[in-house]
């Protein structure tokens, strides 16, 4: 046995794992990358939980990560496309530097995530009062729902904020 | 450094119910105790009250329309299929977790609005300003003080084992000659001020630049912006003070809204009011509802965390 696991896992299955992420992206310079970002993902969590790797099943976990990775990939890409055709017609945006445009991107990538754990009317009406600055009352009006359920939403939605493990 | 204990759902469940109420009106003054004295219960209360400050933080310096636009969007229904698939996988292995949040897991964190200072093993005192995150790491070669995010001030202290004493940033490092300095950290871009002293800052691609008493400098990555005179004036938020000499007002409200969660901004209509005069964060409400009264603006609150000031 080696005493790599990791190492292990790598050359035993790497090959198994891009071709499994190719046929979900259709492109074999990204399945190539999320391939070793699949296994950086895992060496970087070992790091930190300072737990060996010991696996009955390898491809179910590597699947398992690289599943996550696609995921976190196609919703770059719909955040992206989003992000450019928003770009497009609002003018304050136009304001901003390139430094602070990246900066903006980075932040909606990071807060894409933590909202994308919410059902659609979670989200929606957290944004309304986040974002917008409605009150209950307009927002129970605006979406045609009672008071008593987007304070419900409301607090589910702090909630997933608060239990989130993404990256803030 | 221990990672922090993920944060308990009875625990999320209670900060949730007061931010609830919070954004449905005012709290009274007994509700504002409650508040204040659950928070103070313990530190889990606390990290879970500071980890919505940080996103309502972070969605009141978005643009708002650009916010709604993207964030709202509608998910595609391919990404449906995908998440019910990872759904499927066996429970255990989402133990699997992403990497450290940009200071979430630092040493020492303050959150929005807050202010600490830390004295270190040798003696130097560093101050942290409103959301800001640094790691302390002082080992058999030097002792680094890395700032993750925010702004600090340091007086560095005379280590008797002679280490030297560097502080790191995203752009590069700033190493002391035995003095006072102050550093922060904006996107893409660290800021240095030295009030004694000198001190010699190596961003990541580029060569080293001591940095003299009085002057002030930013600098990214590869390279330095021009010297600027460093003020005194730039280090009182130590003592909880923001100066202001005849300062763009849309700047002010950028620089307070630093020490407040939620969305403070000043539209076109004022771009041309100046400001000056000493305030008091710890009440930044009080600072804007004293605006009015000085300067031909208004000042609207929509709710405690959107507020916009605008010509009266």
């Amino acid at each position: 046995m080696s005493d790599d696991p990791l190492g292990l896992l790598y050359s035993e299955h790497n090959r198994w794992l891009t071709g499994w992420l190719y046929r979900r992206l259709g492109c074999n310079s990204q399945a190539a990358d999320l391939a070793q970002d699949t296994f950086l993902r895992i060496l970087t969590s070992q790091r930190k939980t300072g737990e060996r790797l010991t696996l009955d099943r390898p491809r179910a976990y590597l699947a398992t990560v690289g599943q996550r990775l696609v995921c976190d990939h196609f919703r770059r890409q719909s955040l992206e496309r989003a992000y450019l055709d928003m770009l497009a017609t609002v003018p304050e945006a136009f304001a901003l530097s390139a430094q602070e445009q990246c900066q903006m991107r980075e932040t909606l990538f990071q807060l894409d995530a933590l909202l994308d754990r919410l059902k659609p009317i979670v989200r929606t009406v957290f944004l309304l009062a986040q974002l917008d600055g409605l009150t209950y009352v307009q927002i129970a009006r605006q979406l045609g729902i009672g008071e008593r359920t987007v304070k419900r939403h409301m607090a589910s939605a702090f909630e997933a904020c608060i239990l989130s493990d993404v990256a803030l | 450094m221990p990672a922090q204990a993920p944060i308990s759902r009875d625990v999320a469940r209670q900060a949730a119910h007061w931010l609830v109420l919070m954004h449905e009106q005012p709290l009274s003054a007994a509700q504002q105790q409650a508040c204040a004295r659950w928070r103070a219960t313990n530190p889990e209360h606390e990290r879970a009250w500071q980890r919505v400050q940080h996103v309502q933080h972070q969605l009141g310096s978005l643009p708002s329309a650009m916010a709604m636009g993207t964030l709202n969007r509608e998910r595609r229904q391919a990404l449906k299929t995908l998440l019910v698939l990872a759904a499927m996988a066996p429970a255990g292995y989402f133990s699997y977790r992403f990497g450290a949040g940009q200071g979430w897991m630092a040493d020492y964190r303050t959150g929005v609005g807050d202010r600490q200072q830390l004295t270190l093993t040798d003696g130097s005192v560093v101050d942290l300003n409103t959301d800001s995150a640094v790691d302390v790491r002082f080992d058999a070669g030097q002792r680094l003080i890395r700032l993750v995010r925010g702004e600090l001030l340091i007086s560095t202290g005379i280590d008797p084992a002679g280490r030297p004493l560097r502080v790191a940033s995203e752009q590069g490092i700033m190493e002391p000659l035995g003095t006072r300095f102050s550093v922060r950290q904006f996107s893409g871009i660290t800021q240095l001020a030295v009030l004694q002293g000198r001190v010699r800052a190596t961003p990541a691609q580029a060569a080293p630049k001591v940095v003299e008493a009085g002057e002030q400098v930013q600098f990214s990555r590869e390279a330095f912006g021009p010297l600027r005179p460093a003020s005194e004036l730039s280090t009182r938020w130590t003592q909880g003070q923001l100066v202001a000499e005849n300062m763009r007002l849309s700047d002010f409200l950028q620089e307070l809204s630093r020490y407040r969660p939620g969305r403070l901004h000043g539209d076109e209509s004022v771009s041309d009011v100046r400001i000056s005069g000493g305030f008091q964060l710890d009440n930044s409400d009080a600072i804007l509802a004293a605006l009015p009264m000085t300067l031909p603006v208004k000042v609207e609150y929509r709710t405690r965390y959107w507020v916009t000031v605008s010509k009266a």
